[in-house]
């Protein structure tokens, strides 16, 4: 589904193009805080809908916001998803098609898993002090400068050594042949339940 | 707040680093980096790639890492060698022998469970455990996932986190007996996990041996995480010899 349907007769086609392109990021930013690819597809909809009624009624002063602005009205959606979801109902008061249902993982809804092997097999090739290293940066959310306090270590040396480590992460994440940044496409549903490659 | 972000200044403040641990608050510029993140491929890309990383790395946050944590350079000569001391007089006892090895800084992330066809009472209990496990509230995760087990939720998952969340509880014979229910279940999602984590709770416990044994099991099975038990059994085999 597209905005096209929605916004043809309010908004320009230029614009429902910006709110468009902004359609992967939003995903990425709902599936992490949904954890479901299926309840941030929802949430990216329900997004744009609300950002293209903004428009119309020229909420947004100036166009260079568009994103910010967007990225805001996410964030509501979400946290108001996100408080649906939690708050507490017994479910003998729902009838079965309403009760709450697990998916699989955010992971899995934004990594494919052949990605996932390739970074698995260059992650066991690095050295272990760069897997540490790697550690202290995704699992604890530690800045270079951070890790030098931590370690003594100068941070300058982390920066390079981190950045190396990452070169090596990256090739292997998109794999041979595949441009770098060329495309920020979500896996598609057939290719998250196949781990297949994207098309 | 309100500052238009670049992808350099988002690599030099490490803000997807921050981002998919989890760390990155409105007062770091939350805000801000999703809205650069929104309209940049690149920072998408990164953060997909940083969260492959992190999914990998994070069951193996183990271990040495924590020892250097104790250890950090900053600290004065007095109290590290009072640290020393105590280390020392420490290293003949088992219980210590194991405890860097089986450190678990990292809990084991909740990736969301397939409910049966259809739920019971203890699902909804489940989401609210795991809602706590999410928070880091492993105490009142604790409590909720024995409440789900008793109301009947599918026991492999709920268990595999109420021994995780033993173990962050710094709980380790109740989390090695938790994990061994899972492991007891048979081949379930969990059972190369539970096997893991409860050769980290055994090594806390000082019990080597035993945890060898859980990780050898796992490191010949088809395991994601039996690369990370091979390493482990390596450490905690190399230890034995000393």
């Amino acid at each position: 589904m597209t905005l096209k349907v929605v916004a043809v007769e309010t908004t320009s086609a230029t614009t429902v193009e910006a709110l468009e392109r902004l359609r992967p990021g939003l995903q990425l930013m709902a599936v992490r805080s949904l954890g479901t690819a299926d309840a941030a597809e929802e949430a990216v909809q329900e997004t744009l809908a609300r950002a293209v009624a903004a428009l119309a009624r020229d909420q947004l002063a100036d166009p260079a916001k568009l994103p910010a602005f967007v990225a805001g009205i996410a964030r509501h959606v979400i946290v108001d998803m996100q408080r649906a979801r939690y708050r507490s109902v017994s479910l003998e008061s729902l009838p079965v098609a309403a009760h709450p249902s697990y998916h699989p993982d955010a992971l899995k809804a934004l990594v494919l898993a052949e990605e996932r092997a390739r970074v698995r097999a260059a992650l066991v090739s690095l050295s272990e002090s760069d897997r540490d290293l790697l550690g202290l940066c995704y699992v604890e959310g530690l800045a270079p400068t951070e890790i030098a306090e931590r370690t003594g270590e100068p941070a300058e040396r982390i920066r390079k050594r981190k950045s190396r480590a990452m070169d090596r992460l990256r090739e292997a994440f998109h794999g041979a042949g595949e441009p770098r940044h060329a495309e920020a496409r979500l896996p598609t549903r057939e290719a998250r339940a196949t781990g297949g490659v994207r098309p | 707040m309100n500052e238009t972000l670049t992808c350099a200044l988002v690599e030099e403040r490490a803000l997807v680093e921050r981002y998919v641990a989890d760390t990155l608050t409105d007062a770091h510029g939350r805000a801000d980096f999703e809205a650069h993140v929104i309209a940049c491929p690149r920072c998408q890309d990164e953060i997909r790639l940083a969260m492959a990383v992190r999914a990998d790395l994070a069951p193996l946050a183990a271990g040495t890492r924590r020892a250097r944590r104790v250890l950090p350079l900053g600290l004065g000569i007095a109290l590290a060698a009072s640290i020393a001391a105590i280390i020392l007089s420490r290293a003949a006892g088992t219980s210590t022998r194991w405890q860097d090895l089986g450190a678990v800084p990292v809990a084991p992330i909740y990736l969301g469970v397939e409910v049966r066809g259809t739920p019971v009472r203890g699902d909804s209990l489940l989401a609210l455990a795991m809602k706590a496990y999410d928070d880091r509230r492993y105490d009142a995760a604790s409590a909720g996932l024995t409440g789900a087990l008793a109301a009947g939720t599918d026991s492999a998952p709920a268990e595999f986190f109420l021994g995780a969340a033993l173990l962050m509880l710094d709980r380790p014979e109740a989390a090695a007996e938790t994990f061994g229910r899972v492991i007891a279940l048979g081949d379930t999602p969990y059972l190369g996990e539970a096997r893991f984590y409860r050769a980290k709770a055994l090594l806390r416990q000082g019990n080597g041996a035993a945890a060898l044994s859980e990780l050898h099991a796992v490191a010949s099975s088809s395991s994601a995480v039996s690369g990370w038990a091979r390493a482990l059994a390596d450490s905690v085999e190399s230890r034995m010899r000393r």
